[in-house]
């Protein structure tokens, strides 16, 4: 059962620093996503097996939807973007566990992703263009927009938060009200149709993510026409 | 509504950490089994491009050595073939000059024994000639006619040189026969032995000898010469000519 989607639940004190559910969950994700990582890249082949080629499958497809979106070489964005897509999946998909709630659906946890979202928008902006020429990306397309994408640079951050811890939140509040109202049953599609949602929000962030990094990183121009390395 | 500050930099903390890990368990060992396979295949590529190279350079090589062997037999084929032909040009020529020695040999054997055919021909014709001659000629000889014969004798005997002449009256060397076909009679001896001393001169010793070969005339034989007036030797002169009339019918 979840609790106010606005408040954290204190699981314990360790020191100062209060330990929410949200980061102990967090934990768990962590350790799983790390553990499996490693057991899965433990003994990878040159000649791979059924296993291995559906984690590469994966890996993949993380790595040419990078390409598409941002038109670059997909390489320096790689554990960022996957990490971000695995993370917030997982996070979506836990809870259809029993007992968790969602990272995703507090609003800590979006706000953290969206953060570092923004601040990798100004590293990754100024390693490929510069210091200067990622604060000329503001006064694009002309000399007067500089004050409104200053404020979209901020507004778009505010809109990954809200559009990921609004949706999740929901879900898990829906699938919470059923579950109380019309016993163990019915909630059911209702998980399936979170499932998909799950699944499409951390796609939406990821590619939000990769849009707003790319539009740092590349010149102005056609999409894809810099750093493009073809499969 | 309110921020759990904590919980914030917790989950910000937690989410590069993730990023660290799975960077450093996940994405880097599948990128660089990825990237090891690709350089795996890129050699195995480069390996098949490189035996793939060889076997062409080895059968363009197998194709230049069955060129120059096709070259070699069609090479040892044609000269086989010009020696064959010089060495039959050089058999038929040898034949051919064998072939003209041997028949230029056979037609002067043939020419060789034509000509000692017909010189035996002849020899015998004239044999038999001469032989039908002195039979007919001694069926019917006169008796009488030996004073014509002698005195041709005696004129031959006088135009004679002095030389052959004393070769029949030098004495001690024997008599001097005269030969005739038939005895004569007393009076045509006693004419013969007068006509004789007197052209040989000296005192000449006559003795009268007949021979049937004689045929008809008369002849002088001494130990050193001897002197004919005979059919018999006319026989004789008239075969020889006949021979020597068929030497230059012999070919060159």
């Amino acid at each position: 059962m979840i609790g106010s989607p606005l408040t954290s639940k204190t699981v314990f004190m360790l020191g100062p620093v209060p330990i929410t559910a949200t980061v102990v969950v967090t934990w768990g994700l962590m350790a799983a996503l790390v553990l499996g990582g490693f057991l899965a890249t433990r003994s990878l082949k040159v000649r791979p097996t059924r296993g291995q080629a559906a984690l590469e499958l994966v890996v993949a497809a993380i790595e040419g939807q990078i390409r598409d979106t941002m038109g670059v070489s997909p390489e320096p964005y790689l554990p960022l973007i996957g990490t971000l897509f695995l993370f917030i999946l997982a996070a979506n998909w836990s809870s259809l566990i029993p007992g968790i709630e969602p990272p995703t659906g507090r609003l800590e946890t979006d706000a953290a992703l969206a953060l570092i979202v923004f601040f990798a928008v100004i590293y990754f902006g100024i390693r490929a263009r510069g210091l200067v020429g990622y604060l000329k990306t503001f006064a694009e397309p002309t000399f007067f927009m500089i004050p409104l994408n200053v404020v979209e640079t901020f507004t778009r951050t505010f809109s990954l938060i809200v559009r990921l811890f609004g949706n999740v939140m929901s879900g898990a509040f829906i699938i919470a009200i059923i579950l109380s109202l019309a016993g163990l049953l019915v909630p059911i599609p209702f998980m399936g149709i979170e499932l998909l949602i799950g699944a499409i929000q951390a796609y939406i962030f990821t590619v939000l993510a990769m849009v707003f990094i790319g539009s740092a990183v590349r010149e102005s121009g056609p999409a894809g026409s810099e750093e493009r390395t073809e499969p | 509504m309110r921020i759990d500050w904590w919980t914030l930099a917790l989950q910000t903390a937690n989410v590069l950490i993730l990023i660290w890990l799975l960077a450093r368990f996940l994405f880097r060992p599948v990128a660089e089994i990825v990237a090891r396979r690709q350089d795996e295949a890129n050699k195995l590529l480069a390996d098949a491009a490189k035996v793939q190279r060889q076997a062409d350079n080895a059968r363009a090589g197998l194709e230049q050595a069955r060129a120059d062997i096709v070259a070699g037999r069609d090479k040892l084929i044609a000269d086989a073939h010009a020696a064959a032909e010089i060495e039959r040009l050089a058999l038929l020529a040898r034949t051919n000059e064998e072939m003209t020695r041997l028949r230029a040999e056979a037609e002067a054997a043939i020419s060789r024994d034509r000509v000692a055919m017909e010189k035996l021909l002849i020899d015998r014709a004239s044999e038999l000639a001469v032989e039908i001659a002195r039979r007919l000629l001694s069926r019917g000889a006169p008796a009488g006619s030996v004073d014509v014969f002698l005195a041709e004798l005696c004129q031959q005997v006088r135009a004679s040189s002095p030389q052959e002449r004393a070769a029949f009256t030098r004495e001690g060397d024997g008599s001097v026969e005269i030969l005739t076909a038939a005895p004569l009679s007393p009076e045509a001896a006693e004419r013969a032995r007068g006509a004789i001393a007197e052209a040989l001169g000296g005192k000449p010793v006559l003795v009268f000898r007949s021979d049937p070969a004689v045929i008809a005339g008369i002849e002088l034989h001494s130990r050193y010469a001897v002197m004919r007036n005979s059919w018999r030797n006319d026989l004789e002169r008239i075969r020889e000519e006949l021979n020597r009339a068929d030497e230059p019918a012999k070919p060159s």
